[in-house]
């Protein structure tokens, strides 16, 4: 059974910043194992996303994609996302936007709201340790993220117990 | 068959066409061509910026952690990557034993459990939307969505092919990505009763669109002859890896090497002596090695690797029905190696159909939730492990320092096998479509195609893929723009002058 929130971190752990969105992913792991939220919250991880991740997205109400990015100014930014078709020119990955377009058009499902938390970052070699402005951009991610994971539980567990009632 | 066009001679009086990057491709790569007066080809080449650094970035560190390190080098097939490393760290444990009959048929069932998702992704997804509307389709709907709105159980098929490979991998190795099921010396957790029932309930759906999708792979290729036979033509030898008895084993076994011929050039090579075998070329215009058979030559030696070479250089597939396609695919050879760069999709999908038999009879046999999975042995200090790669063979060549850290490294990855050949069938189609034409959308395609056939993917999960434009630039010899053709991220064209 999946969880109602889904938090997708994505990126090579071995390339600098690009580790950003399994870092965030690996932090919110441990906060949803030390908070008991495991029915509430799953966490999951990739290189980088294909296809077949569809098939996570169903079912979710609420999915949280975390991303590094380049030439951001802020440390994060917090963008909704919408399916769109696949980019006519792409490689073996697969956009955050294809993948709500493959669930709603291949699969069938419905869409959940979906966000990109999009985390600055400078340095993308292979071997690159974390750059001072992924650090920070690290830090007050998974701050904003947080608090973001509070209030959507609240929401899910008020709407589950008016439920009941 | 097209060598004259790797180096043209008087190249300050030829006009320069560059195209950059090559779509649907991983990596960066950018193709030139340069034009004469009458706008004849006289030089095409593709150049492939390969990111030598593996090597480093693996030196020093301790051989136990190298399998799942290295599985940070690529997010296309990273489970290549761990097991050709596995295979060359257990010299490291065990040195010549052999590790046990379950760690080898988890290892096996991991593998091809990788290698079906790998083909799945390229043949739907990259592949079929050349191959289903032609080439000359319009570039609006020659693309996936088109492939969607068009065939959507062709789509579906896509994506469930993908999963369930993935689904072995996250079962075998505890995570999706950066699992550790395969350690030095054998596999760290057996397959359970339950999950080898979760995996074989959909086994034979999974074998059945295999199946549909090689009669289709097959019927695109025989449906528009001798084009698709001429299409980015070459002729080269063929690499793999084959069991004892000569039958295609994507895991293990003995290298083959079948000429353009079909006699055998090399038979029961030790994989961990692939240097006597193999020699690779540096050539001062591209920063990928151009390697060949050093007893042979650089032009006799030239070899392929991959499902084409897989399929080419098998006497036998082991399972039913992956031996009747190959059969079938023979005949088509004549008694010869297929040699058609269009014919890698069809040998692809038998390779694919391979697997999923394969993985059916690995879950079916009782040593696949076997409890004994590490061996102990006399450890070595240098050790090679070779694997068939859903693009072709992969080796990596490990020598341990006296702390049992890496201090050698040599990995030859399947796209450097094949750099020879995609640079040949891109001359090929240059010769054949550009030559006095004006560059347009559908030339172009041609030429990326003819590099997709190849499938090569260069190992880089960065932030840097598909955001840039690909750009051709007509230029005339005194250097200027003459014209210039624009295909942004979004796939929308600009020409200029408009």
């Amino acid at each position: 059974m999946s969880a109602p929130i889904l938090i997708f971190g994505y990126g090579n752990p071995a390339r600098g910043d690009d580790a950003l969105g399994p870092l965030l992913a690996e932090r919110a792991q441990r906060w949803v194992e030390e908070q008991g939220r495991e029915t509430q919250v799953d966490v999951l991880t990739d290189f980088q996303l294909s296809p077949e991740h569809a098939y996570d997205l169903a079912g979710r109400q609420w999915v949280i994609f975390v991303d590094a990015a380049r030439g951001q100014d802020a440390p994060y930014r917090w963008i909704n996302l919408r399916p769109e078709e696949p980019c006519a020119w792409t490689t073996h990955a697969s956009s955050p936007e294809a993948l709500l377009w493959y669930c709603q058009t291949v699969l069938t499902q419905p869409v959940p709201p979906t966000c990109m938390l999009s985390l600055a970052g400078e340095a993308f070699e292979l071997s690159a340790p974390l750059s001072p402005r992924g650090t920070t951009a690290l830090a007050t991610g998974w701050m904003a993220l947080r608090s973001r994971l509070y209030s959507h539980i609240n929401n899910i567990t008020q709407e589950t117990e008016a439920t009941l009632q | 068959m097209y060598e004259h066009l790797e180096t043209a001679e008087k190249t300050q009086d030829l006009s320069r066409v560059v195209i950059e990057p090559v779509s649907r491709v991983e990596g960066h790569g950018k193709v030139t061509l340069l034009l004469d007066a009458d706008r004849r080809v006289r030089q095409a080449r593709l150049h492939i910026v390969e990111f030598r650094g593996f090597e480093r970035f693996i030196q020093g560190r301790p051989f136990r952690e190298i399998p799942t390190l290295v599985q940070r080098l690529c997010g296309i097939c990273p489970v290549s990557h761990l097991l050709a490393a596995s295979k060359a760290c257990d010299h490291f444990v065990i040195g010549k034993a052999k590790i046990t009959p379950s760690a080898e048929k988890l290892r096996r069932l991991l593998h091809y459990g990788q290698v079906l998702q790998s083909n799945a992704l390229h043949f739907f997804h990259l592949a079929s939307p050349d191959l289903l509307f032609g080439f000359d389709d319009d570039a609006a709907h020659r693309n996936v969505v088109g492939v969607i709105n068009d065939h959507p159980e062709l789509g579906l098929r896509g994506i469930r092919m993908r999963k369930y490979g993935q689904e072995i991998i996250r079962i075998l190795t505890g995570k999706r990505v950066h699992g550790t099921g395969s350690i030095p010396g054998g596999f760290l957790t057996p397959l359970s009763t339950g999950n080898r029932e979760l995996l074989l309930r959909d086994i034979d759906g999974i074998i059945e669109w295999c199946q549909a999708s090689t009669a289709l792979a097959r019927d695109i290729f025989l449906s528009n002859q001798p084009a698709h036979t001429l299409f980015g033509q070459t002729e080269s030898a063929f690499m793999s890896l084959v069991d004892a008895n000569g039958a295609a084993d994507l895991y293990d076994g003995v290298l083959r090497v079948t000429g353009a011929d079909g006699r055998i050039m090399v038979d029961g090579h030790q994989p961990s002596h692939y240097h006597d075998l193999i020699r690779e070329e540096v050539k001062p215009w591209s920063y990928m090695k151009f390697p060949y058979l050093s007893s042979f030559g650089r032009q006799a030696g030239y070899y392929r690797v991959g499902p084409l070479a897989r399929v080419n250089n098998s006497v036998c597939m082991p399972t039913p029905r992956a031996e009747e396609a190959r059969r079938e695919f023979a005949a088509f050879g004549e008694g010869k190696p297929v040699q058609a760069t269009l014919a890698q999709h069809w040998a692809r999908m038998i390779d694919t159909l391979l697997c999923a038999e394969v993985i059916r009879e690995l879950l079916l046999d009782p040593d696949i939730v076997g409890t004994d999975l590490m061996t102990s042995g006399d450890p070595l200090r240098e050790g090679v492990g070779v694997i068939e790669a859903p693009r072709g063979t992969l080796i990596h060549h490990y020598r341990l320092d006296d702390d049992d850290n890496i201090q050698f490294a040599n990995l030859i990855v399947s796209t450097t096998h094949n750099n020879r050949g995609m640079n040949d069938s891109v001359r090929a189609v240059a010769a054949e479509y550009f030559d006095g034409r004006e560059i347009t959308e559908g030339l172009l395609n041609r030429i990326e195609v003819a590099i997709r056939a190849y499938d090569p993917c260069l190992s880089c999960a960065t932030h840097a893929l598909g955001q840039m434009p690909l750009v051709i630039e007509a230029i005339s010899p005194e250097g200027q723009i003459q014209s210039q053709l624009i295909r942004h991220a979004d796939g929308l064209m600009e020409r200029s002058p408009a």
